[in-house]
């Protein structure tokens, strides 16, 4: 539509043009707006709707001031014997750290190894790591339960976190990033005497500071909001769900008659951790995108 | 040390008496090496299949069995076959410095023969299987070892460290990505329930694609069902997002536009939160009397309040039926036409679309992803220079041009990129079906391996399952690939 304006101003005369610049303007501002709000407001409405009485959400749900406001749901959700919020939440946030660190960890070995070092079965590595990529987990579902039942490790923490512990694209993503540092760098430690480990650890993994937070991002935010994981490896084990499991466990045992201001306050629990760290490192975030982006390319 | 004589380069290497006759053992290690693959397949055949250990059959059946003829002439035969061409390609380039990685590789497949040797003493002695394994594995070691042993130390270093550095990566993807694969594979072949051990079901080879694809009945049925609803999950929700998340980066690279982080932020901010969230937060929105309802009454007089959730009506069976366009209005030719059954659905149930509430969730998926493709489109147009745009405008191209003309052919990899990532997010949705939808008319493929698997105890049918959308994304991401061009692959 704007486009469109921009096309008739061409064959206007001048003054026109200017006119039509302006409507174009704040057409395009009136979109990028309404986007905005469209996005923005559910997640207001949700907050708000955690802090209301639940005749309150079903006589005015779009009301973003509660009558009264109460923290009832939250009390009832963080105290509930059918939920346990205080230990999914501990769970979420032990999966997520573990994974995060660990991910990182070996993403940049690995990567580093396929950046710099040669070695026989590099070849070979980097292709496994490139299939891995295009196997979708809704196939691996199955068959990785069996394994983990195989390895008693359903039911367990070391059941969600191992299989979540090692991505290739974390893998590339790293590669990416140690193919961009220039050579002489690690080539004067070498003439120097440090072995690789030395030269890895002490000079190249403090300079990819960029790459790892952008990284930590990505991986801090694929295991908070892990769900399909989760679910087949800790169904059986109340205590060790994560939160989207939780949430999404009480979903179903409520069917069609939900306690939306619980559900609210829990969706709330949920989300808050991530979106901090979202407001503290957004730069990270939008670094992260661009490298995935760029991987694209 | 030894390899302090071979590091001037150029020199010849001092050669020990085992790496005079390196290639000739190495040749025996490598027949050694699929003659031992091929007695293990024959040996597993006889265990599993015929429940009759493979030495007792070695010993009752002997020769006579042509399979067990096999299975010594690949034992003895293939190590010496291959032996005897080692010894005839005597000119091949071991040198540990100008070629490490054959040197080395012949070294582990030497020794390997070795240890094989010792193995097929072992086995006439009847020691036990444990000790046989546990030579050869010793062999293929102590081969790695000596081999590293004798390359240049810098070498040495390199692999060592690289060998390391990918191991924790290589392992763990091993275990939970490429074993489980194959096992899928296998599962997927048999008829097996998940709870007894694998290896008592039946063999029923393709039977469980068939059911699926081809055989009249409920599973066919149920399949093409949850198939139905991914591709016009997916139809429906790729274009949309790709072209919306493309106008709206479009818009936020203007350069006079002011408040871009602020956009950026609100845009991206859904990307990062649970899908369970959001599927909650959107059940409740999409109530009958919930915000969307009250929102479009507001908007559109005299607006009927829609059922969202819990809706089996086809999006196109009711805006055909605004037409006075259904099977029970149309003459009994069509209708006849319309009942036909293909792949267990009546080719209305093919035509009527999405179900109301798929659509509510294809809304849903949309309104979550167009964040993050926003960032990767506006990353790839920040990367275009602007004195390309402003060359064109003194030019006289307009910004429609410039947008048809340049935009898009130079944001053609990035395209690419976002459609496939869409098309692969789209073909396998899952959590958003598991809160909101989860009944027959928003059954997804995804969601129907999960409910074969673990609700219908049926592990075959939904690795089977599994497979078949594996495939279905697999051709998908090819097509786009011939679609968007040359450069992006």
């Amino acid at each position: 539509m704007a486009v469109a304006a921009q096309t008739s101003a061409a064959t206007s005369g001048p003054s026109t043009r200017e006119t039509l610049l302006q409507i174009r303007k704040i057409v395009m501002y009136a979109v990028l707006i309404a986007f905005g709000a469209a996005m923005i407001f559910p997640f207001i409405f949700a907050v708000s709707s955690s802090f209301k009485t639940l005749p309150d959400i079903a006589d005015n749900p779009a009301g973003i001031i509660p009558q009264p406001i109460t923290t009832e749901a939250y009390n009832s959700v963080l105290t509930s014997q059918q939920s346990n919020f205080p230990r999914w939440t501990f769970n979420s946030a032990f999966v997520a750290v573990v994974v995060t660190i660990g991910r990182v960890f070996f993403s940049s070995l690995a990567g580093y190894a396929l950046a710099r070092l040669n070695f026989p079965g590099k070849q070979a590595a980097f292709f496994t790591f490139l299939g891995t990529m295009m196997i979708p987990l809704i196939v691996l579902l199955v068959p990785r339960y069996i394994i983990l039942t195989q390895l008693g490790m359903t039911g367990t923490y070391q059941g969600i976190i191992v299989p979540m512990l090692v991505d290739a694209f974390g893998i590339f993503m790293m590669k990416q990033f140690f193919e961009s540092i220039p050579r002489e760098i690690e080539e004067a430690a070498f003439v120097d005497g440090a072995g690789r480990f030395v030269i890895f650890f002490r000079v190249i993994l403090p300079m990819a500071t960029p790459a790892l937070a952008a990284l930590s991002i990505f991986a801090f935010q694929g295991a908070w909001n892990d769900f399909l994981n989760a679910l087949i490896v800790v169904i059986s084990n109340r205590d060790l769900y994560t939160l989207p499991l939780g949430l999404a466990i009480l979903r179903g045992a409520q069917g069609n008659t939900l306690i939306w201001n619980q559900f609210f306050a829990g969706s709330v629990i949920t989300t808050l951790p991530m979106a901090i760290i979202f407001f503290a490192f957004q730069r990270y975030f939008v670094e992260g995108v661009n490298y995935s982006g760029l991987a694209g390319q | 040390m030894s390899n302090v004589s071979i590091r001037a380069p150029g020199l010849p290497t001092t050669r020990t008496s085992f790496e005079r006759f390196l290639l000739p053992l190495a040749g025996v290690g490598l027949g050694a090496l699929i003659g031992a693959v091929i007695v293990a397949a024959i040996a597993v055949h006889y265990t599993i299949e015929l429940d009759l250990p493979f030495d007792q059959a070695l010993r009752e059946r002997g020769f006579g069995e042509p399979l067990l003829l096999i299975a010594i002439l690949a034992a003895i035969g293939l190590p010496l076959l291959f032996g005897a061409l080692g010894f005839m390609r005597s000119s091949m380039n071991l040198n540990p410095i100008t070629a490490p990685g054959r040197f080395t590789l012949a070294y582990i497949l030497a020794t390997f023969a070795l240890g094989y040797g010792v193995t097929l003493i072992l086995f006439l002695l009847n020691a036990s299987a444990a000790l046989q394994l546990g030579v050869l594995l010793l062999s293929l070691i102590a081969g790695l070892v000596m081999g590293l042993m004798r390359l240049e130390s810098d070498t040495r270093q390199e692999w060592m460290a690289g060998f390391i550095f990918i191991a924790p990566a290589v392992l763990i993807l091993l275990i939970f990505v490429i074993i489980p694969i194959l096992f899928a594979l296998y599962v997927s072949l048999r008829d097996w329930d998940g709870l007894s051990p694998v290896l008592n079901s039946d063999y029923i080879g393709t039977e469980n694609y068939a059911r699926l694809l081809v055989d009249d009945g409920i599973k066919q049925r149920n399949f093409f069902l949850a198939l139905k609803n991914t591709i016009y999950y997916t139809l429906g929700v790729v274009p949309v997002q790709t072209a919306i998340a493309l106008i709206l980066a479009t818009i936020a690279n203007q350069r006079w536009l002011r408040g871009r982080n602020l956009f950026r932020t609100a845009f991206y901010f859904p990307s990062i939160t649970s899908s369970i969230v959001v599927s909650i937060i959107f059940l409740w929105l999409f109530q009958r009397n919930g915000i969307i309802n009250r929102g479009l009454d507001l908007v559109l007089p005299g607006f009927e309040p829609v059922a969202w959730t819990g809706n089996s009506d086809g999006v196109l069976h009711n805006i055909f039926g605004l037409f006075g366009i259904s099977p029970d209005t149309s003459s009994p030719a069509i209708k006849g036409i319309l009942d036909t059954e293909i792949a267990g659905l009546d080719i209305w149930n093919w035509l009527s679309g999405p179900s109301v509430t798929l659509l509510a969730i294809m809304i849903l998926n949309v309104w979550t992803t167009i964040g993050t493709m926003m960032l990767i489109f506006l990353a790839a147009l920040q990367n275009i220079p602007t004195q390309l745009y402003e060359a064109a405008s003194v030019d006289g191209a307009t910004a429609r041009q410039q947008f048809f003309r340049m935009t898009i052919p130079m944001l053609r990899p990035t395209l690419y990129f976002v459609i496939t990532i869409g098309l692969i997010g789209c073909l396998q949705v899952f959590d958003q079906i598991y809160v909101i939808g989860g009944d027959r008319t928003t059954m997804s493929v995804a969601y129907r391996v999960y409910q074969s698997g673990f609700e219908d105890s049926d592990m075959s049918l939904a690795t089977a399952t599994a497979f078949i959308l594996f495939v279905i994304i697999f051709i998908f991401t090819m097509i786009q690939r011939r679609i968007t061009g040359d450069k992006a692959a």
